[in-house]
């Protein structure tokens, strides 16, 4: 394991910035509020002062941080419903005819919509974004086993709505 | 909120294969070791199988939700102002701090490349976070073949044959075992060869690398990997940022696909490569394919990933990630392109 350690010094923050803006626009929902996530954590990054020598995974280390203000955000509501942003449904809908699976993409979105925060977030760092687990575990700052649980709970959830399942079904699940 | 204990609840987890390992299965995190095991697992448990190709389904509509979207929500260019705080972030992180790692000439040079595709309004290519452990053979070659398109795309294509040479046809030729003897033909996809070479795998296996582009400028590579034991897996996936890959063994050699695009996307050149070197192999009645049959113990294609849907299922549509899809008798249920 030692040796997937030292990626740090040979990435770029300006190259992970496509990848922070995608994350971000799916764990918000809102392509606008993606954008100020992405630059409260470049920002927030600035401020630690860090250096590269001290981070062991650039990518873990900024989506950390992204993670962190979106869940400041969230405190700082009263309520707060996650939903799909509007133009990647937009953009379902605009597509050339024989898309196959349209419709389940829309009960994907719907069933994600449904989802706990916790168990959204980790279907998305691992599921999305293809984050080792632990480096979703440093990102969400919570042991290896934890991140597995919400995932496979997150993932079962969403296959049961999409098979119709209703929600109260899914509290077994829990 | 809800207790975290992994849940035993699971339709069809009998608790012979704890469900982390089954996870670590969907999202490719497992050694080639591993992914055998669970396919023999899988293989006598249909129910098993479906839940977890569920799971991938998932991974690949998450992937056609929210990656279209950047396509069209203004994600060409990141904001000047967030290009301009990563560069200060950039200057920060490494001042000072270059004696302590250094890094190997070719890792600068990737990076460089990297800050002139992204400026190039292409997504960045470069795969160093990697997947799992880094032990696994097949991942060290995606690894591998994850880097290898910056070199071409970069400014010094020396190393790259011309298309044309044919020189990985020669390599394939005297390749032992169960081989193709063509490199995969990708024009129905409006993939051209662009470039060939051979190189050498981490683990000093010898390889071929081709890569294809088409007339909008995307390209994959496709890393082909000779030397290995046969052996045959399914399609595993996996994302370090914006490199999607495919890895797969069949026979005697071992695959890797990698491209900067939709995972949707990827899937459908990797199903066109294996479907291509498939053809290939049943065109040469002569070759003794005993390797290629599907006598192993894994289940058929149709078995996991059944090809009609059950009235009143949602449509199949991410179903194209067959479980098992490489048996030569499972071609037809490889979804043709249209």
């Amino acid at each position: 394991m030692a040796t997937t350690d030292t990626t740090v010094a040979d990435t770029t923050v300006l190259e992970h910035i496509p990848g922070l803006r995608r994350y971000a626009r799916a764990l918000a929902g809102n392509t606008a509020e993606a954008d100020d996530l992405v630059q409260e954590c470049l920002s927030r990054a600035l401020a630690r002062r860090e250096k590269a020598v001290e981070i062991r995974n650039l990518r873990a280390y900024l989506f950390t941080i992204l993670h962190n203000a979106h869940v400041d955000r969230l405190s700082e509501r009263r309520r707060w419903s996650y939903s799909v942003p509007e133009e990647v449904l937009e953009n379902l809908m605009a597509r050339p005819a024989p898309q196959h699976g349209q419709l389940e993409l829309y009960d994907l979105a719907d069933a994600l919509e449904q989802l706990p925060e916790e168990q959204r977030q980790a279907v998305l760092l691992v599921g999305y974004e293809g984050l080792a687990y632990k480096d979703a575990a440093e990102v969400l700052d919570i042991p290896i086993g934890t991140v597995m649980s919400r995932l496979s709970r997150g993932r079962e959830a969403l296959r049961r709505m999409m098979n119709g399942a209703p929600m109260a079904n899914l509290r077994k699940v829990q | 909120m809800t207790p975290n204990r992994p849940d035993s609840s699971r339709p069809g987890n009998d608790n012979a294969v704890p469900e982390e390992a089954l996870q670590a299965y969907v999202d490719g995190q497992l050694d080639s070791r591993h992914r055998a095991a669970i396919e023999a697992y899988l293989a006598g448990r249909p129910d098993e199988a479906a839940r977890l190709a569920a799971y991938r389904k998932q991974n690949i509509g998450l992937h056609a939700l929210f990656d279209s979207a950047s396509a069209r929500g203004g994600d060409g260019e990141p904001a000047p102002q967030l290009t301009a705080l990563a560069a200060q972030l950039d200057a920060q992180l490494h001042t000072t701090t270059t004696r302590k790692r250094r890094r190997p000439v070719i890792l600068r040079r990737l990076a460089a490349s990297v800050v002139v595709m992204l400026s190039a309004g292409t997504a960045g290519w470069l795969a160093l976070d990697q997947v799992t452990g880094g032990s696994d053979a097949l991942v060290n070659l995606t690894r591998q073949a994850a880097e290898a398109p910056l070199q071409t795309a970069g400014t010094t294509p020396a190393a790259v044959a011309p298309a044309g040479e044919r020189q990985v046809v020669a390599w394939l030729a005297a390749q032992p075992g169960d081989v193709p003897t063509t490199v995969p033909d990708l024009e129905a996809l409006g993939f051209r060869l662009s470039g060939e070479r051979l190189v050498t795998t981490a683990d000093g296996r010898p390889a071929a690398q081709l890569l294809y582009s088409d007339e909008a400028g995307q390209r994959v590579t496709l890393t082909m990997r000779s030397g290995g034991k046969a052996g045959q897996t399914s399609f595993t996936f996996a994302r370090d940022g914006e490199a999607a890959r495919f890895f797969w063994q069949d026979a005697h050699m071992g695959y890797s696909l990698t491209g900067a695009m939709a995972q949707e996307k990827l899937l459908q050149i990797a199903e066109a490569v294996s479907a291509s070197l498939r053809d290939e192999a049943e065109a040469l009645p002569e070759q003794e394919s005993v390797e290629a049959e599907p006598k192993t113990t894994q289940t058929p294609a149709a078995d996991p990933a059944p090809a009609s849907p059950a009235p009143g299922e949602p449509v199949p549509s991410l179903e194209n990630i067959p479980l098992i899809p490489v048996p030569a008798a499972a071609a037809d249920n490889l979804p043709k392109e249209t």
